[in-house]
């Protein structure tokens, strides 16, 4: 095996393998396996690897200078993986790394560089579990390409038999690394993403689409908990990491367009003045629909039908969204339970869940009342009228703002109206008086944030004699055009109220100035390149982390379809009653696998027998002659060869003589040929090859 | 190296000018000569055996003998006898015609089993024991027995011990029209009489001591195996070849290698030489069809071998 010469090609494997390292350390980092710290330490051990054939050959000299760190490196993992790692898992990629550095700093020959590769794709396959981050996607491709390089060049380098050292390159000779690597690396891997993506999508999937082998819990999301203070959204309201993508299939022209689209997750019912609690904790299983999906409430007409399939991160919350009022739900999980005031709750793994969602949105104004609404029970009633003690003041200005409403839908708006147009939108929540927090809001700061104007807003509606809850969710989003779909983050969540107006039923009312237009918005809209890459986010979630086997049975029915109706060539086939057209297909498909095996064998058998290794030149002449249709036989010497050789093809006889006789002197006479020798039987290799006519 | 390709070469071409047109067959006969082997020509007669023979054995420097075998020779008539010698009182061994570097050993198969057995000895040890005492045979020394097949009136099969002794069996063939009609007009064909020797006697020494150093490389040796394993394998056959018969095999391979001029074993040449080395060595198993009394032996061993070398597969 040729050592590492300082030449142009071993240096751009050299370079490919570093790149190599580097992804894969990335892709640990990636996957969580591996913390910046860590992930700093090992780059610091690579960088220094450098250098490592300085340090090399005085540990050469050492007397088993190799072989002791590796014995006592062999026993830390195993203390390292039994006892000390937090996991297993941990304590194998601790190990990886080790034989990484180890192979890094005593690499010397092809080998060696074959080994770190290997140890590359170890530390992505590792990686692959724990993440369902789009980057792995760039992770992997940049790995295949790499990865297909580095193969390559160590082939090319294995293919020259003598180190192609720097002299000939300057020389004149052509270059090792020309345009061609490059361009073949890259054919290459693009017919291995091929290949691996079909795979991918064809082999069946079984249960769960995405292995939650080590999830990360996501940040836990006050707000949507069974007991909210005042104030919680304050610190999330600033954060703009994507908490929910909500997808709307085709069929709905301009979702975006859609007026008042919200994200409904919890409803709150009682409130102490400063936390909002629920009054009825019981939860009702729901059972599933006759669809497989859940049903959660019965159409009331006059709405737009809207279908969201909607990919939550995790929040620390079982709670789902969707916009209100939720129909039905088809979600991959055993149980799904909804409590009185219509929040629901979905038990699933920690991982990211995506459900689909049909809801019927609120009519748009003006509303006319509906006999199907059922009236609201004496013990909701009571429950949805509780108020803590309040001031006198709170309720004053209550009666004063719906002083003269035609009835209760229309004192809501009035009210909902006040508050927007004379309060103020802040996010800067400082108390200054020891002050209820609403009285503060209502008569003293007269700015707060959504969660102030709801529970203002409840409290005076309550005080008016309207029921009403609290709903935490959030707003409509950002609309993703290249994905179709609302990119929800953190800073959207809201909060708002529902009121139970007789014959309306519960109707929303959101007092809050920010939902006025997106000018009081001060978070800066994401680029065009953000949604970009959000939508690639997106489509790497449905297609890739969460491609299930429903989603390879529906792609089957459509690629059906799509033959039925592309391939009227096969009408012809004659249809027996035993023989369908797609057994004869199957049949087809079979004897064409069948045959490539056979040939595939048959070219290994005649090339490998023998059990030694046969010159490489002489390799690459029965190549160059077995694509002239000459393949020698399993007695066939050779000279005979030789012989029939010429005899087919006489222009071939004297570069096939010289390659034979320098092939016999080599194989079986034991000698080594001289450079001058090598690059003359080089050149009859070179003339063997078939040329393509040019006329 | 060159001196040896340069010998091999002038006596090759010393031979060829008796036995026109049969460079294959004065190759190997060359081959069984630097093999330090020694040779049973078998052919119809009339193709030239005993002209190869003799002109092989007139090419090189040293003592030719011709035993032209019959039914009536006694194992004294080649090997020697001891005779009274009253002047010192004692028996003196009077060396046979055997005692020679190339002995012509004609019509081999016409002798008695006696008389013939008494030649394996010296075949293979180099040396005649006769009266308690052991003589040895000068070196080089090589036997060329030349027999008849056809004949089988008053002839006497060689048994399989001995046919064993002998490096290779070489099939002389007839010539093709033009060479024969060559031999008709006379042209350039001296009697083999008239051939004076190339080679000295250490000339052929070293050349054989030069063909033991051939490098035989270990995948050339496998094949070798190969071939003599299929033998001993073969439903065909009932004998096998013996391990007799796969040295007798490389040594004369890595001779030929010597004759075109090389110093290691290529496959071509144990394939080259897997008939002439091994196919006497076989004993073909009686057959079963219809035609089954076709007696001919020989042409069954030879095809065999020639299938055998044709299936297995060959080193790259």
């Amino acid at each position: 095996m040729a050592p590492l010469e300082a030449s142009v090609a071993s240096r751009a494997l050299v370079i490919a393998m570093y790149v190599l390292v580097v992804d894969g350390v990335v892709a640990l980092n990636l996957g969580g396996l591996l913390g910046p710290v860590g992930a700093g330490l090992v780059a610091l051990g690579t960088i220094g690897s450098v250098w490592q054939a300085r340090l090399r050959a005085p540990l050469t000299r050492i007397r088993g200078g190799a072989t002791i760190p590796g014995v006592i490196a062999a026993a830390a993992a195993l203390v390292d993986v039994l006892y000390l790692a937090a996991t297993v898992l941990d304590g194998l990629i601790h190990l990886l790394l080790f034989l990484l550095l180890y192979r890094l700093y005593t690499r010397e020959t092809l080998r060696d560089v074959r080994d770190i590769s290997f140890i590359c794709f170890f530390m992505l396959v590792a990686a692959a579990p724990g993440t369902f981050d789009v980057g792995f996607l760039f992770v992997f491709i940049a790995f295949l390409l790499v990865g297909t390089a580095v193969l390559m060049l160590r082939h090319v380098l294995m293919e020259a038999e003598r180190p192609v050292d720097a002299t000939a390159f300057v020389a004149g000779r052509p270059p090792i690394l020309p345009r061609h690597v490059v361009s073949l690396t890259v054919a290459a891997s693009v017919a291995t993403l091929a290949i691996t993506a079909t795979l991918f999508f064809v082999i069946p999937r079984i249960g769960q689409a995405a292995l939650p082998l080590r999830a990360k819990l996501g940040r836990m999301v006050s707000g949507f908990s069974e007991r909210v203070s005042l104030g919680a959204f304050g610190e999330i309201e600033t954060d703009a990491a994507v908490v929910m993508r909500v997808h709307i299939p085709e069929g709905t022209p301009s979702p975006e367009l859609l007026p008042g689209i919200r994200w409904r997750g919890i409803a709150l019912d009682r409130f102490d003045g400063r936390m909002w609690t629920r009054d009825d904790p019981d939860r009702y299983l729901v059972h599933r629909g006759p669809g497989g999906s859940f049903e959660l409430a019965r159409p009331r007409g006059g709405g737009v039908l809207l279908t969201q399939e909607i990919y939550l991160e995790p929040i620390g919350s079982d709670i789902v969204f969707g916009a209100p009022r939720i129909l039905r739900m088809g979600v991959r999980a055993d149980a799904v339970t909804i409590d009185s005031a219509v929040s629901v709750t979905v038990a699933a793994a920690a991982a990211r869940l995506r459900y689909v969602v049909d809801s019927e949105l609120e009519p748009a104004s003006p509303r006319r009342p509906s006999r199907r609404v059922p009236p609201l029970d004496d013990d909701d009633r009571r429950r949805y009228l509780q108020l803590p003690p309040i001031a006198p003041r709170v309720a004053a200005l209550a009666r004063e703002a719906t002083a003269g409403s035609a009835g209760p839908l229309d004192a809501a708006q009035r009210l909902t109206a006040h508050l927007a147009q004379h309060y103020q939108y802040t996010r800067a929540l400082e108390r200054t008086t020891e002050l209820p927090p609403v009285e503060e809001f209502l008569f003293v700061a007269r700015s707060g944030n959504c969660e102030y104007f709801a529970a203002a807003l409840a409290m005076m509606l309550r005080s008016v004699g309207i029921p009403t809850r609290v709903v935490n969710g959030f707003q409509r989003g950002e609309w993703n055009p290249f994905g179709r779909y609302f990119m929800v983050r953190l800073l959207d969540a809201h909060s708002w109220v529902e009121a139970y107006i007789d014959d309306f039923g519960w109707v929303t009312f959101d007092p809050s100035p920010r939902t006025a237009g997106p000018g009081g918005e001060a978070v800066a809209r994401p680029t065009p390149m953000n949604l970009y890459l959000d939508a690639l986010r997106m489509r790497w979630y449905r297609y890739v982390v969460n491609w299930s086997f429903t989603d390879q049975m529906q792609m089957a029915g459509s690629v059906r379809r799509a033959t039925k109706t592309w391939t009227p060539g096969l009408e012809w086939i004659p249809r027996r009653p035993d023989v369908g057209r797609g057994t004869l297909v199957a049949l087809v498909i079979v004897v064409a696998i069948g045959g490539a095996i056979v040939i595939v064998l048959r070219r290994r058998g005649t090339l490998v027998l023998g059990g030694r290794t046969i010159p490489r030149f002489y390799e690459r002449a029965l190549r160059a002659l077995a694509r002239r249709g000459l393949v020698p036989a399993r007695g066939e010497t050779a000279r005979e060869f030789l012989a029939r050789a010429t005899g087919a093809e006489p222009a071939i006889a004297a570069p096939l003589a010289t390659v034979t006789a320098g092939y016999e002197r080599v194989r079986f006479g034991g000698v080594a040929l001289s450079a001058d020798e090598l690059s003359a039987l080089d050149r009859s290799v070179e003339a063997l090859v078939p040329r393509r006519r040019t006329t | 190296m060159g001196s040896a390709i340069e010998l091999i070469g002038r006596l090759e071409a010393n031979v060829a000018r008796a036995l026109v047109g049969k460079p294959e067959v004065v190759r190997l006969a060359v081959v069984g000569l630097v093999a330090r082997g020694h040779l049973l020509i078998e052919d119809v007669p009339g193709v030239g055996k005993t002209t190869l023979a003799s002109a092989l054995a007139r090419s090189i420097g040293g003592g030719f003998q011709r035993i032209q075998f019959t039914s009536d020779m006694l194992p004294s008539d080649i090997l020697g006898v001891s005779v009274w010698e009253p002047a010192r009182g004692t028996f003196v061994f009077k060396p046979g015609p055997l005692f020679t570097n190339v002995v012509l050993a004609d019509e081999i198969n016409r002798t008695t089993p006696k008389t013939q057995s008494s030649l394996l000895e010296a075949m293979n040890e180099a040396q005649v024991s006769l009266d308690h005492s052991t003589h040895a045979l000068p070196r080089p020394f090589m036997v060329l027995a030349t027999q008849n097949p056809l004949e089988y009136e008053g002839t006497h099969p060689l048994p399989e011990s001995q046919l064993d002794r002998f490096l290779l069996r070489i099939r002389v063939g007839y010539p093709d029209t033009p060479d024969e009609k060559a031999i008709l007009r006379g042209d350039a064909m001296p009697p083999h009489e008239s051939l004076t020797p190339v080679l000295a006697v250490d000339d052929v020494l070293w050349l054989q001591d030069e063909a033991e150093r051939v490098r035989a490389d270990e995948s050339v040796l496998d094949y070798l195996m190969a071939l003599i394993g299929a033998t001993r394998n073969s439903p065909l056959l009932a004998l096998g070849v013996s391990p007799r018969g796969s040295l007798a095999l490389l040594r004369a391979a890595k001779a030929h290698a010597l004759a075109d001029a090389r110093d290691y074993l290529v496959p071509d040449d144990v394939k080259r030489l897997a008939v002439p080395a091994l196919s006497h060595r076989i004993l073909v198993r009686a057959r079963m069809s219809s035609d089954a009394g076709r007696a001919e032996p020989a042409g069954d061993a030879e095809a065999i071998i020639r299938a055998i070398v044709r299936e297995i597969p060959v080193p790259r």
